[in-house]
């Protein structure tokens, strides 16, 4: 299922640059939880988009439910992210953020948007600057599924390649994990690919 | 030269730059109007003294103002998780089911240095109602499809439970209740299938007449509940002693008939008879008593001996009584006289 779009090199800089905006953004989240947050080396996989359904059944292991949100960016750089966080992980991190014992589920997404939209922006903003690209974030939207009923959503189109990221984040006590799914035609990865090259 | 103003305030979203400290800098028309505010007259005072947020939307626009700064992108609300961030009432005259606007929130930067940003206020009311109607159809349907199912499997059940009861009817108007042998009904219809089978094919089958020698001495001597255990008994033997294909009838009080089907000649007969014979005198172990029973057996041919159910029955009955004369225990063929 894996494709390799990026030699180690390129591996090792995509990596370097992901690792920079997952030390501001956990900043942010530590300010918006009041504690100390460690996102970890992230873990960088490529697949081809039609892989995209299985990747996130596979990263979900057993959970059955799931949160996705989705959120595209338009611009001399574009494509679409997407997040995929397990039940316990959203719950985990809403309780964190809310300071309560259990959540509803208006509170939980609400939460998940707010974790996701920084990471997110500091992602791509990130990409963004090295490739001196400009962008624009569309309103993103959360949902929650289940791995049971995958071939019924929508597809997404328009996309021919996936970087899978894995992120997790340590409050606490709490593990907290999610998958980051950046969408990107042929064209806008090997945009990304020649300006990792030149750096 | 471009009015940005006059475009600002037409558009149909809300606009409002503040600080991080929520001091206002600008509103537009939109903003102004659905806040029911003077556009100018806010300029210099502080978002709380128009609009009385809770303390969690407090904490989370702060949150979402730094997040904008910080990161120098946009920083979002949703309707759809958050449901509004400004408490601005909707319209009486447009029946809302909320009571309050439905608003996608984006904040942007707009000067870092000063800490100050752009919110931007889209009413996402409509879409919000459409939503919350198209989740409550989908909240009926499925409460439908439940009925439907608990429906259809309580038809199901009251299916099976015909199917069980028809089931039991069938066996008891064609069954032996005591030896759950073919009963006299079964036994009519199985003999006239194989009539009718066989006119054409020339094959022969025979028609097997039973009767236990001296049960009614047994049935007086030893009682009704004895003899009951002997028929059944005897029935368990019949069935074991024959093939699946024959049929075993009680044709009453202590009389047996078995149809044996597909019999090249007399001599196959004679050896069923012969294996009947002695399988029935085999003791019976009843109430710590070894019981020995025997029978007596009259047999017709079909179509030698006849070719509707009276007939043979009638014939295999004849040659029962010429086997009883001779000192039961034995079998005796019908021969036309």
């Amino acid at each position: 299922m894996t494709k390799h779009y990026f030699n180690p090199q390129q591996e090792d800089v995509l990596k370097e640059l992901i690792n920079v905006s997952f030390g501001l953004s956990a900043s942010l989240i530590g300010d918006m939880l009041d504690n100390h947050a460690k996102l970890h080396i992230p873990e960088i996989s490529s697949i081809d988009i039609h892989n995209l359904d299985d990747k996130i059944i596979e990263v979900l292991e057993e959970e059955y439910e799931f949160y996705l949100t989705k959120q595209r960016f338009l611009g001399s750089f574009n494509g679409e992210v997407l997040f995929v966080f397990n039940s316990y992980s959203a719950q985990a991190f809403c309780n964190l953020l809310l300071k309560q014992e259990t959540s509803d589920e208006g509170d939980i997404k609400s939460s998940i948007m707010e974790l996701t939209n920084i990471i997110t922006s500091a992602c791509i903003g990130k990409f963004c600057e090295i490739i001196h690209g400009e962008t624009i974030f569309k309103v993103p939207s959360i949902e929650k599924r289940e791995i049971s009923e995958m071939d019924k959503y929508d597809k997404i189109e328009g996309y021919d390649n996936v970087i899978v990221i894995k992120t997790a984040l340590d409050i606490e006590k709490e593990n907290i994990l999610g998958h980051m799914f950046i969408l990107l035609n042929n064209e806008m990865l090997e945009h990304l690919k020649s300006t990792i090259d030149k750096l | 030269m471009i009015n940005c103003e006059k475009i600002i305030d037409s558009i149909n979203v809300g606009i409002l730059t503040i600080d991080a400290e929520l001091n206002i800098y600008y509103v537009n028309k939109w903003f102004a109007v659905h806040s029911d505010i003077d556009a100018n007259a806010c300029i210099g005072k502080n978002l709380l003294s128009l609009f009385d947020l809770s303390s969690e939307r407090l904490k989370s626009l702060k949150r979402h103002i730094k997040t904008a700064l910080t990161l120098g992108g946009p920083s979002f609300f949703t309707a759809d998780s958050n449901h509004y961030l400004f408490p601005m009432k909707n319209s009486i005259t447009t029946k809302s089911i909320f009571e309050f606007m439905q608003q996608d929130v984006t904040i942007m930067p707009y000067n870092i240095e000063q800490k100050q940003v752009t919110v931007l206020i889209y009413d996402q009311t409509s879409l919000m109602e459409e939503k919350a109607k198209c989740n409550k159809e989908s909240e009926e349907l499925a409460r439908a499809i439940k009925v439907a199912n608990a429906t259809i499997k309580k038809l199901e059940t009251a299916k099976n439970k015909l199917v069980k009861q028809k089931d039991i009817i069938y066996k008891q108007a064609h069954y032996d209740h005591l030896t759950s042998l073919a009963n006299r009904t079964l036994l009519t219809q199985r003999l006239q299938l194989l009539v009718e089978n066989n006119q054409n094919s020339g094959r022969k089958f025979g028609v097997l007449f039973l009767d236990l020698d001296n049960f009614k001495e047994i049935n007086d001597s030893l009682g009704h509940d004895v003899g009951d255990m002997i028929l059944i008994h005897v029935a368990k033997t019949l069935l074991l002693a024959t093939r699946k294909t024959d049929t075993v009838a009680r044709f009453g009080g202590d009389e047996f008939i078995i149809l044996v089907d597909d019999i090249e000649d007399e001599k196959s007969l004679k050896h069923i008879a012969t294996k009947l014979i002695k399988a029935i005198q085999q003791p019976i172990r009843v109430r710590h008593f070894d019981l020995s029973v025997t029978t007596s057996i009259g047999i017709s041919l079909f179509p030698d001996n006849g070719t509707d159910f009276n007939q043979l029955i009638k014939n295999a009955d004849l040659a029962l009584y010429v086997a009883k004369a001779e000192g039961r225990n034995t079998y005796k063929i019908h021969h036309q006289s």
